[in-house]
Protein backbone atom coordinates (compact mmCIF):
# COMPACT_ATOMS: atom_id res chain seq x y z
CA UNK A 1 0.00 0.00 0.00
CA UNK A 2 0.71 3.37 -0.69
CA UNK A 3 1.55 4.04 3.08
CA UNK A 4 3.61 1.41 3.65
CA UNK A 5 7.31 2.96 4.10
CA UNK A 6 9.50 0.59 2.17
CA UNK A 7 12.56 0.60 -0.53
CA UNK A 8 14.01 -2.28 -2.66
CA UNK A 9 17.04 -1.50 -4.42
CA UNK A 10 18.74 -3.43 -7.65
CA UNK A 11 22.28 -3.15 -8.02
CA UNK A 12 22.75 -1.28 -10.77
CA UNK A 13 25.70 -0.16 -12.25
CA UNK A 14 26.41 3.46 -11.38
CA UNK A 15 27.14 4.64 -14.90
CA UNK A 16 24.14 3.09 -16.46
CA UNK A 17 22.10 5.02 -18.98
CA UNK A 18 19.27 2.63 -19.17
CA UNK A 19 16.45 5.33 -19.57
CA UNK A 20 14.18 2.77 -20.72
CA UNK A 21 11.25 3.30 -18.30
CA UNK A 22 9.02 0.15 -18.89
CA UNK A 23 12.12 -2.17 -17.25
CA UNK A 24 14.07 -0.68 -14.28
CA UNK A 25 13.85 3.43 -14.12
CA UNK A 26 17.03 4.40 -13.12
CA UNK A 27 17.00 7.75 -11.48
CA UNK A 28 20.12 9.81 -11.59
CA UNK A 29 20.51 12.70 -10.00
CA UNK A 30 24.01 13.46 -9.03
CA UNK A 31 24.97 9.95 -9.85
CA UNK A 32 22.73 8.27 -7.26
CA UNK A 33 18.93 7.80 -6.77
CA UNK A 34 17.13 5.07 -5.72
CA UNK A 35 15.74 2.84 -8.38
CA UNK A 36 12.68 0.31 -8.48
CA UNK A 37 11.89 -2.42 -11.37
CA UNK A 38 8.11 -2.73 -12.32
CA UNK A 39 8.22 -6.24 -10.68
CA UNK A 40 9.50 -4.84 -7.14
CA UNK A 41 7.64 -2.20 -6.67
CA UNK A 42 5.50 -3.69 -4.56
CA UNK A 43 7.23 -5.90 -3.28
CA UNK A 44 8.01 -5.57 0.74
CA UNK A 45 10.87 -6.03 3.23
CA UNK A 46 13.17 -3.49 2.84
CA UNK A 47 16.66 -3.66 1.89
CA UNK A 48 19.09 -2.25 4.73
CA UNK A 49 21.89 -1.83 2.50
CA UNK A 50 20.47 1.32 1.20
CA UNK A 51 18.16 2.18 4.22
CA UNK A 52 19.32 4.24 7.30
CA UNK A 53 17.87 4.25 10.63
CA UNK A 54 15.53 7.15 11.11
CA UNK A 55 14.65 7.77 7.39
CA UNK A 56 11.52 7.52 6.19
CA UNK A 57 10.90 6.31 2.19
CA UNK A 58 8.25 5.39 -0.27
CA UNK A 59 9.49 3.67 -3.11
CA UNK A 60 10.02 5.62 -6.49
CA UNK A 61 7.29 5.06 -8.85
CA UNK A 62 7.89 2.71 -12.42
CA UNK A 63 5.88 4.13 -15.08
CA UNK A 64 3.92 1.34 -16.93
CA UNK A 65 1.28 2.32 -18.45
CA UNK A 66 -1.44 4.83 -18.75
CA UNK A 67 -5.30 4.99 -18.77
CA UNK A 68 -7.28 7.29 -21.99
CA UNK A 69 -7.91 10.55 -20.61
CA UNK A 70 -11.50 10.40 -19.02
CA UNK A 71 -10.75 7.67 -17.65
CA UNK A 72 -7.58 9.23 -16.12
CA UNK A 73 -9.99 12.23 -14.60
CA UNK A 74 -12.81 10.04 -13.38
CA UNK A 75 -9.99 7.73 -11.24
CA UNK A 76 -8.17 10.39 -9.94
CA UNK A 77 -4.69 9.16 -11.54
CA UNK A 78 -2.92 8.36 -14.60
CA UNK A 79 -1.55 5.76 -13.17
CA UNK A 80 -2.76 2.22 -12.52
CA UNK A 81 -0.54 1.31 -10.01
CA UNK A 82 -1.47 4.58 -7.97
CA UNK A 83 -5.27 3.94 -7.82
CA UNK A 84 -6.40 3.12 -4.50
CA UNK A 85 -10.12 3.79 -3.91
CA UNK A 86 -11.26 3.55 -1.17
CA UNK A 87 -13.43 1.02 0.67
CA UNK A 88 -15.76 1.99 3.33
CA UNK A 89 -15.15 -0.59 6.62
CA UNK A 90 -11.57 -0.46 5.48
CA UNK A 91 -10.67 2.56 8.03
CA UNK A 92 -7.15 3.75 7.22
CA UNK A 93 -6.28 1.57 4.17
CA UNK B 1 -22.09 44.05 -18.57
CA UNK B 2 -22.31 40.27 -18.50
CA UNK B 3 -23.73 38.05 -21.59
CA UNK B 4 -25.53 35.39 -21.21
CA UNK B 5 -25.04 34.07 -24.41
CA UNK B 6 -21.92 31.98 -23.91
CA UNK B 7 -21.64 29.75 -25.87
CA UNK B 8 -21.03 26.38 -23.93
CA UNK B 9 -19.53 23.41 -25.89
CA UNK B 10 -19.85 20.50 -22.35
CA UNK B 11 -18.45 18.28 -24.63
CA UNK B 12 -15.31 19.68 -25.70
CA UNK B 13 -15.12 21.17 -22.06
CA UNK B 14 -15.35 18.13 -20.57
CA UNK B 15 -12.60 16.89 -23.32
CA UNK B 16 -10.34 19.95 -22.73
CA UNK B 17 -10.77 18.69 -18.71
CA UNK B 18 -9.80 15.76 -19.11
CA UNK B 19 -6.35 17.06 -21.29
CA UNK B 20 -5.37 19.04 -18.53
CA UNK B 21 -5.79 16.58 -15.88
CA UNK B 22 -3.47 13.95 -18.17
CA UNK B 23 -1.02 17.29 -18.24
CA UNK B 24 -1.51 17.66 -14.03
CA UNK B 25 -0.26 13.97 -13.73
CA UNK B 26 2.80 13.91 -16.55
CA UNK B 27 4.27 17.18 -15.23
CA UNK B 28 4.57 15.63 -11.44
CA UNK B 29 5.70 12.38 -12.63
CA UNK B 30 8.06 14.56 -14.72
CA UNK B 31 9.53 16.59 -11.28
CA UNK B 32 10.55 13.43 -9.59
CA UNK B 33 11.63 11.47 -12.85
CA UNK B 34 13.07 14.00 -15.32
CA UNK B 35 14.74 11.41 -17.47
CA UNK B 36 11.52 9.12 -17.90
CA UNK B 37 11.50 9.18 -21.98
CA UNK B 38 7.70 7.32 -22.23
CA UNK B 39 6.46 10.04 -20.24
CA UNK B 40 7.89 13.11 -21.99
CA UNK B 41 6.34 11.74 -25.27
CA UNK B 42 3.57 10.99 -23.48
CA UNK B 43 3.50 14.52 -22.09
CA UNK B 44 3.94 15.85 -25.57
CA UNK B 45 1.50 14.34 -27.38
CA UNK B 46 -0.67 15.38 -24.73
CA UNK B 47 -0.20 18.87 -24.05
CA UNK B 48 -0.22 19.54 -28.32
CA UNK B 49 -3.75 17.98 -28.26
CA UNK B 50 -5.02 20.17 -25.48
CA UNK B 51 -3.71 23.43 -27.27
CA UNK B 52 -5.58 22.18 -29.98
CA UNK B 53 -8.34 21.81 -27.95
CA UNK B 54 -8.17 24.95 -26.38
CA UNK B 55 -7.90 26.84 -29.29
CA UNK B 56 -10.90 25.53 -30.71
CA UNK B 57 -13.01 26.47 -27.79
CA UNK B 58 -11.89 29.81 -27.70
CA UNK B 59 -12.28 30.45 -31.63
CA UNK B 60 -15.50 29.15 -31.70
CA UNK B 61 -17.35 28.96 -28.01
CA UNK B 62 -15.90 30.94 -25.21
CA UNK B 63 -12.53 31.76 -23.17
CA UNK B 64 -10.48 29.68 -21.22
CA UNK B 65 -7.75 32.33 -20.88
CA UNK B 66 -7.80 35.64 -20.19
CA UNK B 67 -4.96 36.57 -22.63
CA UNK B 68 -6.32 35.23 -25.70
CA UNK B 69 -4.65 37.93 -28.65
CA UNK B 70 -8.23 37.62 -31.01
CA UNK B 71 -10.67 39.05 -28.29
CA UNK B 72 -13.08 40.88 -29.76
CA UNK B 73 -16.00 43.45 -28.11
CA UNK B 74 -17.77 42.96 -25.75
CA UNK B 75 -15.54 41.81 -23.73
CA UNK B 76 -16.41 37.52 -23.73
CA UNK B 77 -13.70 36.75 -20.53
CA UNK B 78 -16.80 38.13 -17.95
CA UNK B 79 -19.52 35.99 -19.37
CA UNK B 80 -21.42 33.27 -17.43
CA UNK B 81 -21.72 30.34 -16.87
CA UNK B 82 -18.29 30.42 -14.59
CA UNK B 83 -17.00 27.03 -13.76
CA UNK B 84 -19.13 26.70 -10.57
CA UNK B 85 -21.94 27.27 -12.34
CA UNK B 86 -21.95 24.72 -14.91
CA UNK B 87 -24.18 22.06 -14.59
CA UNK B 88 -22.11 18.99 -15.46
CA UNK B 89 -23.96 16.45 -15.65
CA UNK B 90 -26.97 17.37 -18.43
CA UNK C 1 2.69 33.36 -11.35
CA UNK C 2 -0.58 32.30 -11.06
CA UNK C 3 -2.94 32.28 -14.11
CA UNK C 4 -6.75 31.12 -14.06
CA UNK C 5 -7.85 28.67 -16.62
CA UNK C 6 -11.48 28.83 -16.59
CA UNK C 7 -12.67 25.63 -16.06
CA UNK C 8 -12.95 23.08 -13.22
CA UNK C 9 -10.35 20.08 -12.85
CA UNK C 10 -12.77 17.84 -12.32
CA UNK C 11 -16.52 18.42 -12.82
CA UNK C 12 -18.10 18.95 -9.79
CA UNK C 13 -22.12 18.47 -9.02
CA UNK C 14 -24.59 17.69 -6.53
CA UNK C 15 -27.37 15.59 -7.11
CA UNK C 16 -29.53 17.10 -4.45
CA UNK C 17 -29.14 20.11 -2.50
CA UNK C 18 -27.91 19.82 0.96
CA UNK C 19 -27.31 22.57 3.57
CA UNK C 20 -26.13 19.81 6.63
CA UNK C 21 -23.63 18.58 4.40
CA UNK C 22 -22.32 21.78 3.31
CA UNK C 23 -21.66 22.65 6.84
CA UNK C 24 -19.73 19.36 7.00
CA UNK C 25 -17.94 19.48 3.71
CA UNK C 26 -16.77 22.72 4.50
CA UNK C 27 -14.11 21.87 6.42
CA UNK C 28 -12.08 20.87 3.64
CA UNK C 29 -12.33 24.20 2.03
CA UNK C 30 -11.31 26.28 5.25
CA UNK C 31 -10.20 23.56 7.81
CA UNK C 32 -7.19 22.34 9.17
CA UNK C 33 -7.02 19.26 6.87
CA UNK C 34 -8.25 21.40 3.81
CA UNK C 35 -7.17 22.59 1.02
CA UNK C 36 -6.53 25.76 1.38
CA UNK C 37 -4.41 24.61 4.32
CA UNK C 38 -2.60 22.46 1.81
CA UNK C 39 -2.11 25.23 -0.92
CA UNK C 40 -0.63 27.77 1.31
CA UNK C 41 1.67 24.84 3.21
CA UNK C 42 3.16 23.97 -0.23
CA UNK C 43 3.19 27.42 -1.62
CA UNK C 44 5.35 28.55 1.53
CA UNK C 45 7.61 25.61 1.82
CA UNK C 46 8.18 25.99 -2.11
CA UNK C 47 11.35 29.14 -1.48
CA UNK C 48 13.86 27.82 0.42
CA UNK C 49 14.23 24.16 -1.11
CA UNK C 50 17.39 23.19 -1.87
CA UNK C 51 16.81 21.24 -4.77
CA UNK C 52 14.91 22.05 -8.34
CA UNK C 53 12.43 18.92 -8.24
CA UNK C 54 11.40 19.74 -4.57
CA UNK C 55 10.76 23.08 -5.73
CA UNK C 56 8.70 22.17 -8.79
CA UNK C 57 6.45 19.85 -6.98
CA UNK C 58 5.90 22.22 -4.68
CA UNK C 59 4.81 24.55 -6.81
CA UNK C 60 2.51 22.21 -8.89
CA UNK C 61 0.99 20.48 -6.07
CA UNK C 62 0.37 23.68 -4.18
CA UNK C 63 -1.43 25.01 -7.74
CA UNK C 64 -3.17 22.29 -7.87
CA UNK C 65 -4.41 22.21 -4.18
CA UNK C 66 -6.14 26.13 -5.26
CA UNK C 67 -7.92 23.81 -8.02
CA UNK C 68 -9.12 21.97 -5.47
CA UNK C 69 -10.09 24.78 -3.25
CA UNK C 70 -12.34 25.97 -5.95
CA UNK C 71 -14.13 22.35 -6.73
CA UNK C 72 -14.55 22.17 -2.88
CA UNK C 73 -16.25 25.58 -3.41
CA UNK C 74 -18.19 24.48 -6.13
CA UNK C 75 -19.93 22.00 -4.11
CA UNK C 76 -20.86 24.07 -1.07
CA UNK C 77 -22.19 26.87 -3.42
CA UNK C 78 -24.32 24.11 -5.22
CA UNK C 79 -25.83 22.56 -1.91
CA UNK C 80 -27.21 25.85 -1.05
CA UNK C 81 -27.83 28.08 -3.74
CA UNK C 82 -31.68 28.57 -3.76
CA UNK C 83 -32.28 26.99 -0.47
CA UNK C 84 -34.97 28.96 1.59
CA UNK C 85 -33.89 30.06 4.80
CA UNK C 86 -36.95 28.77 6.18
CA UNK C 87 -35.08 25.38 5.22
CA UNK C 88 -31.67 26.52 6.19
CA UNK C 89 -32.56 27.18 9.55
CA UNK C 90 -33.44 23.95 10.70
CA UNK C 91 -29.78 22.70 9.28
CA UNK C 92 -26.21 22.19 10.65
CA UNK C 93 -25.90 25.58 7.78
CA UNK C 94 -27.63 27.77 10.41
CA UNK C 95 -24.78 29.25 12.34
CA UNK C 96 -22.80 29.51 8.82
CA UNK C 97 -26.23 31.27 7.47
CA UNK C 98 -26.49 33.86 10.21
CA UNK C 99 -22.80 35.01 9.60
CA UNK C 100 -22.06 35.02 6.40
CA UNK C 101 -25.65 34.33 4.13
CA UNK C 102 -25.11 31.83 1.39
CA UNK C 103 -21.72 33.02 0.74
CA UNK C 104 -18.07 30.86 1.11
CA UNK C 105 -16.35 31.32 3.85
CA UNK C 106 -13.09 29.38 4.85
CA UNK C 107 -14.23 27.91 8.47
CA UNK C 108 -14.36 24.48 9.54
CA UNK C 109 -17.15 22.29 10.05
CA UNK C 110 -17.49 23.74 13.64
CA UNK C 111 -17.07 27.24 12.26
CA UNK C 112 -13.79 27.96 13.05
CA UNK C 113 -11.75 30.31 11.28
CA UNK C 114 -8.63 29.16 8.83
CA UNK C 115 -5.45 29.97 10.02
CA UNK C 116 -1.90 29.61 9.45
CA UNK C 117 -1.58 27.64 12.23
CA UNK C 118 -3.10 25.07 10.55
CA UNK C 119 0.58 24.69 8.73
CA UNK C 120 3.96 24.31 9.45
CA UNK C 121 7.23 25.88 6.99
CA UNK C 122 10.82 24.95 7.74
CA UNK C 123 13.88 25.86 6.28
CA UNK C 124 15.09 22.50 7.10
CA UNK C 125 13.03 20.23 3.80
CA UNK C 126 13.19 17.04 5.92
CA UNK C 127 11.29 18.65 8.45
CA UNK C 128 9.06 20.30 5.64
CA UNK C 129 8.35 17.27 3.42
CA UNK C 130 7.46 15.07 6.48
CA UNK C 131 4.97 17.29 7.37
CA UNK C 132 4.04 17.08 3.54
CA UNK C 133 3.52 13.34 3.45
CA UNK C 134 1.50 13.55 7.29
CA UNK C 135 -0.91 16.14 5.33
CA UNK C 136 -1.62 14.09 2.62
CA UNK C 137 -2.69 11.01 4.86
CA UNK C 138 -4.53 13.53 6.72
CA UNK C 139 -6.34 15.07 3.88
CA UNK C 140 -7.03 11.60 2.71
CA UNK C 141 -8.50 10.20 5.73
CA UNK C 142 -10.75 13.47 6.28
CA UNK C 143 -12.52 12.74 2.36
CA UNK C 144 -13.06 9.16 3.75
CA UNK C 145 -14.98 10.44 6.56
CA UNK C 146 -17.02 12.24 4.29
CA UNK C 147 -17.41 9.71 2.01
CA UNK C 148 -18.90 7.72 4.83
CA UNK C 149 -21.52 10.23 5.41
CA UNK C 150 -23.23 11.36 2.13
CA UNK C 151 -24.65 9.09 -0.80
CA UNK C 152 -24.67 11.77 -3.41
CA UNK C 153 -23.55 10.06 -5.98
CA UNK C 154 -22.21 13.05 -7.83
CA UNK C 155 -20.97 14.06 -4.23
CA UNK C 156 -19.13 10.60 -4.24
CA UNK C 157 -17.60 11.23 -7.48
CA UNK C 158 -15.90 14.20 -6.69
CA UNK C 159 -14.88 13.34 -2.88
CA UNK C 160 -13.45 10.43 -4.16
CA UNK C 161 -11.63 11.82 -7.05
CA UNK C 162 -10.21 14.51 -4.25
CA UNK C 163 -8.93 11.65 -2.01
CA UNK C 164 -6.97 9.97 -4.64
CA UNK C 165 -5.05 12.49 -5.36
CA UNK C 166 -3.84 12.79 -1.81
CA UNK C 167 -3.11 9.52 -2.53
CA UNK C 168 -0.99 10.47 -5.22
CA UNK C 169 0.53 13.42 -3.41
CA UNK C 170 1.66 11.71 -1.44
CA UNK C 171 3.60 9.31 -3.15
CA UNK C 172 4.91 12.32 -5.09
CA UNK C 173 6.27 13.57 -1.77
CA UNK C 174 7.95 10.38 -0.66
CA UNK C 175 10.09 10.29 -3.74
CA UNK C 176 11.28 14.41 -3.38
CA UNK C 177 12.31 12.70 0.45
CA UNK C 178 14.54 10.55 -1.57
CA UNK C 179 15.72 12.79 -3.52
CA UNK C 180 16.69 15.31 -0.48
CA UNK C 181 18.19 12.25 1.21
CA UNK C 182 20.21 11.97 -2.19
CA UNK C 183 21.63 15.53 -1.72
CA UNK C 184 22.68 15.71 1.35
CA UNK C 185 24.56 12.77 1.26
CA UNK C 186 26.47 14.16 -2.07
CA UNK C 187 26.09 18.16 -0.88
CA UNK C 188 26.36 18.75 3.17
CA UNK C 189 24.90 21.87 4.84
CA UNK C 190 26.93 25.13 3.90
CA UNK C 191 28.92 26.69 6.67
CA UNK C 192 27.12 29.79 6.83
Amino acid sequence: MYSNLILVVKNLDNNSQNLMCKNIIYYNYHKGGFEMSEETQRMPGPDRNRMRLAHAYVPFQTFTNSYPPEEALRRGTLFPELYMPYRPGRRGN
Amino acid sequence: MARKDYRLNLPLLMDIMAHNFVNVETVLYLNTHPDCQDVLDLHNRNAERYHRLVDEYQRNYGLLYSNYPDADSPWRWIDEPWPWEINYRS
Amino acid sequence: MWEYKKFLEFPADVRRKDPDLAALIATQFGGPDGELTASLRYLSQMYTMPIPEAKATLNNIGTEELAHFEIIGTLLYKLVSDVPVDVIKQTRFAPHYAKWGRANFPEDSSGNPFTSAFFASHEDPIASITEDLAAEQKARAVYEYLLDMTEDPAIIDTLAFLREREVVHFQRFGEILNLLYDYQDRCPSPEY
